[in-house]
């Protein structure tokens, strides 16, 4: 090897380092940006959940949560002071709604992860082992498929205490991952016959690496698809659940808002609740259409069969 | 190939397709007579723009691919000119494909025979009976015993059988044309060569005209009286087969010839091409063989060679003969 | 001296299906060597078994009878340790590049990895070099514009190139190349084919070199052997220039003279041999006799009964057929 001064050292690499960020970042606009702008769904799906995203994020910074009660202004319709208009104890619909966004994508977001790892181990170690190992965990997972979810939460969540979003989350987590665990276990065994894993192989390439390096990365792009489907499926799973009452956990969050118009108020049934009753409503539809949006969108990229032509 | 009588004429031909990155213009002012009676072979590699050229005569280009420029003739009709229905009579019956690993088309719930009546009665009124005679004659005609194929389903027949079964059916409506896609590639050599022998015997019995599109010249060399060299969207040289075979004009078909490893022939005289075939997005400019082409001058650099008649018949685009 | 490889009286049968199960016989009693620095080509139609054969000889799979020999040891007998410092030596080849190479991975990562695996390099700059210095050796110039490119970035000509480089990586002792060429362009192929022939000039790497054609086995194994498959046995073995210019089995004389050539007068001048019926006989159910019999134009009543030993002929030249002395002096078809 010739040696090099060095400053030439330096220079090459400095110089590199530039390069490979600047390209880094061309490439991540042309592979990512640019067809997510292009494409219609994802991009509109990319809007309402930059919408949400914030509202959860700086939201609650700019719009004060105010929750003194005010009989005389209870029920008011839609103003310039109150864009949602108020509640039944006259406190301002949009600040809980910006309030309760917070919530609602917490405990989504802590549930999609958590089924996320589970589903990548469980998935990888199936599909990767085969022979007992894989129909012992195939077996688990089918039963956490068959079991009908939602009322099984409910008596856990009953059953259960819940006083934080993390337990909330993992209790919601513990139904969602069979589905993916079984699609990463199959895309598994089919990467594992391929002929680049046969080539790492014959390199005598470790295990590790042949998992971490070689199979995951094939994957990768499915996996995050899925957590925003996960996500979606945790908002309605966790709003059913504080809509029903049993884990009250925060006043604001938006199924226990819908809870308190259907079941303590009655606001659907008075005339002038009908805000009340449908902001969260409304909240939880365009947030659950933009995440499908551009969970959809989003496959059509990294997919291209999915795609006519462009 | 300036044949007295061509049955099918391209003229300026400029087919592009939008991609991500762009657009790729696949075939560039392409000129080519298919003379009639003969087999014709068109030759390139893969993204030389071939099948896009077939694409675009039968109207099955891809959604993001368009034609900018140019004319079809069949006979003396400008294909691109008529209304639907006109271009969809010479399009499917006049002119018939065999595509591309076309053995696999073949529905498998549907037997031989079924297949016959369809493509028929896709087109015309005929009754089963007359149909089942036609498609008896044309198997015998492919060397298939009519009986057994006919009533068999597509998987009991193996690769050969089923590219013949193929033939026979493209011939179901007395087509003028029979453009045949890569029909030789992933068979092995005897199928191979019985294919091209009943291609051989079709010809000769029936007296079609054949475009040939293919990047294997070996095969070219067996079948092919005219035979069109495409290299990166644009026709290079076009000739009699023996021309072509034993005195290839233009640098390119003469590096092809030279890099085909043979069963016969001196092992020392075979040598590769080198370089790269250019991509479609980024064309060197000037002649595009001439990052590869030992003769390159600067005028090549900065100049397309236009494809010129350099004899009867003989056309080149290169300018050490212009 | 002891060869690198070698196969005794390996079958290989498959067992398909669960509850009625059917046996396919892949590879059937072949006897095969392979010396150091040697090239092999193995030739068959598809479903011949050279591609298992190919992976038998790698050790990629096990064979149902039989040993495979590396540099004398049975290598389903080694010890873990041993195994590991035999896996490395023998390096694949795939036909197909696309899916050969991770479709989720730089150049600079597939060759990176192993190179640091092998210790050949440390630092992420070392590395680097040593990508670069592969890159060129195997003809991907300039090396610095491949580094961050995805195989999908490539040509399929550079992609099989880059095989090659992950291949050379543990400094093998053999490659088994299954059908290189066939899913390149044919411009590209016999550049691709000369650059394996340096390695084994520059590097004494030993070649199994499958196709299912004679004519790049000609030019690649010239100097080499070259094996006749047919139905998971061999028919036909010897100096690959001698099997073209004197073969015997009745299988080589039928491919040889059907073999298209690149001169239209040859091409329409030559008498190909013709055989008694175009399909072959299911690997499941063989028939007891010679595999070739249903499709030989010279078969007798023996050839039904039994199955033909391989046997010496002339010197190094060894053929599987029961009338092979009988059979009619061969005239090469493209000679008038």
């Amino acid at each position: 090897m010739r040696r090099m001064p060095v400053e030439m050292i330096k220079e090459v690499i400095t110089e590199e380092r530039k390069k490979t960020l600047k390209e880094a970042l061309v490439e991540f606009y042309y592979s990512w940006i640019r067809p997510i702008l292009k494409n219609r769904r994802a991009f509109i799906g990319s809007l309402i959940l930059l919408m949400f995203i914030s509202m959860a994020t700086v939201g609650p910074l700019i719009v004060p949560l105010d929750l003194t009660t005010r009989w005389e202004q209870r029920f008011l319709p839609p103003s310039w002071e109150h864009p949602l208009g108020t509640d039944y104890a006259g406190r301002d619909i949009f600040q809980q709604i910006v309030h309760g966004s917070r919530e609602v994508l917490t405990i989504a977001f802590l549930a999609a992860a958590y089924a996320i790892l589970i589903a990548i181990s469980i998935g990888i170690v199936s599909g990767y082992l085969g022979g007992v190992v894989d129909a012992f965990l195939m077996g688990i997972t089918d039963i956490f498929l068959t079991i009908p979810s939602f009322p099984v939460m409910l008596i856990i969540a009953v059953t259960v205490r819940v006083a934080d979003p993390f337990s909330f989350a993992a209790i919601l987590a513990i139904w969602m991952w069979a589905g993916l665990a079984r699609s990463i276990r199959a895309q598994v065994r089919s990467l594992r016959e391929r002929e680049f894993i046969e080539a790492a192989k014959v390199l005598g390439m470790s295990t590790r690496h042949i998992v971490f390096k070689e199979i995951l990365p094939n994957i990768a792009p499915y996996i995050t698809i899925y957590f925003i489907r996960m996500m979606k499926g945790a908002i309605t799973a966790s709003v059913g659940i504080m809509f029903l009452g049993v884990v009250p956990l925060s006043i604001v969050h938006w199924g226990v808002m819908m809870n308190l118009a259907m079941f303590q108020y009655g606001a659907v049934y008075v005339p002038e609740g009908i805000f009340y009753a449908l902001s969260p409503l409304m909240a939880i539809v365009l947030l659950e259409y933009g995440a499908i949006c551009f969970a959809s969108g989003v496959e059509e990229i990294v997919n291209p069969r999915l795609k006519t032509y462009e | 190939m300036s044949e007295e009588n061509p049955i099918l004429r391209v003229r300026d031909l400029v087919v592009e397709y939008a991609v991500r990155e762009g657009v790729i213009r696949a075939n560039d002012h392409v000129s080519l007579d298919v003379a009639k009676g003969l087999v014709n072979a068109l030759v390139g590699e893969s993204g030389s723009g071939k099948t896009t050229l077939v694409d675009a005569v039968m109207g099955t280009l891809p959604p993001n691919g368009y034609i900018r420029k140019g004319e079809i003739y069949f006979k003396d009709k400008n294909i691109l000119k008529l209304n639907p229905e006109e271009r969809r009579k010479i399009r499917w019956e006049k002119i018939a494909m065999v595509f591309q690993a076309a053995q696999n088309s073949l529905n498998p719930v549907m037997r031989v025979a079924e297949h016959f009546i369809d493509t028929v009665l896709a087109h015309k009124s005929m009754s089963k009976d007359e149909i089942l005679r036609k498609a008896e004659e044309l198997l015998k005609l492919v060397r298939l015993d009519p009986e057994q194929v006919l009533n068999a389903f597509p998987h009991e027949l193996s690769g050969g059988m089923k590219q013949r079964v193929i033939i026979a059916l493209s011939l179901m409506l007395d087509p003028e044309l029979l453009i045949l896609d890569e029909p030789t590639s992933a068979l092995d050599v005897m199928t191979q060569h019985y294919l091209i022998r009943t291609l051989k015997e079709v010809h000769e019995k029936k007296g079609i005209t054949m475009l040939l599109v293919t990047h294997d010249l070996p095969v070219v060399a067996e079948i092919a009286d005219r035979v069109a060299i495409m290299y990166c969207a644009k026709i290079v040289e076009v000739g009699d087969v023996r021309k072509i075979f034993y005195e290839p004009l233009h640098p390119y078909t003469h590096g092809l010839i030279h890099s085909i490893p043979s069963i016969i022939g001196d092992l020392s005289k075979m040598r590769p091409i080198p370089g790269e075939p250019p991509s479609l997005l980024n064309p060197p400019p000037g002649c595009r063989f001439h990052p590869r082409c030992p003769y390159a001058t600067e005028k090549c650099k900065k100049m397309e060679p236009p494809l010129v008649e350099v004899e009867k018949g003989r056309l080149v685009a290169c300018f050490r003969y212009a | 001296m002891t060869p690198l490889v070698e196969l005794r009286n390996v079958s290989k049968i498959f067992e398909r299906g669960f509850i009625r199960k059917v046996r396919v016989h892949a590879v059937r009693n072949v006897n095969l060597t392979i010396d150091k620095g040697e090239i092999l080509a193995v030739v068959g139609e598809s479903g011949c078994g050279k591609t298992t054969l190919g992976k038998l000889i790698a050790g990629l799979i096990k064979p149902t009878k039989g040993e495979v020999l590396w540099l004398g040891k049975n290598i389903w007998r080694m010890k873990r340790g041993e195994f590991k410092k035999y896996r490395p030596l023998v390096q694949l080849i795939h036909q197909d590049p696309y899916a050969s190479l991770n479709p989720a991975r730089t150049v600079l990562q597939i060759l990176g990895d192993p190179i640091r695996y092998y210790g050949l390099a440390k630092s992420k700059r070392e590395v680097r070099e040593k990508v670069i210095e592969l890159l060129r050796y195997v003809g991907l110039t300039p090396p610095e514009y491949f580094l961050n490119k995805y195989p999908h970035h490539l040509s399929g000509g550079m992609k099989q190139r880059l095989a090659v480089a992950r291949a050379l990586i543990p400094k093998p002792m053999l490659i088994v190349a299954d059908e290189p060429i066939s899913m390149i362009d044919m411009s590209l192929r016999l550049s691709l084919l000369d650059l394996l022939k340096r390695l084994h000039k520059e590097l004494g790497i030993a070649f199994v070199y499958i196709s299912h054609e004679l004519a790049s086995t000609r030019y690649f194994a010239h100097d080499g052997k070259t094996a006749i498959m047919y139905l998971g046995t061999i028919v036909e073995y010897g100096p690959t220039e001698q099997l073209i210019k004197n073969p015997v089995h009745p299988y080589l004389r039928a491919i040889l003279s059907a073999m298209p050539v690149p001169d239209p007068e040859i091409a329409r001048r030559r008498k190909v041999l013709e055989l008694k019926s175009l399909e072959l006989p299911s690997p499941i159910k063989l028939p007891p006799g010679c595999p070739f019999e249903t499709r030989c134009p010279f078969s007798r009543s023996i050839c039904k009964e039994k199955m033909p030993e391989l046997r010496p002929i002339e010197e190094d030249h060894y053929v599987a057929c029961h009338i092979a002395e009988e059979l009619p002096e061969w005239r090469p078809p493209w000679e008038e």
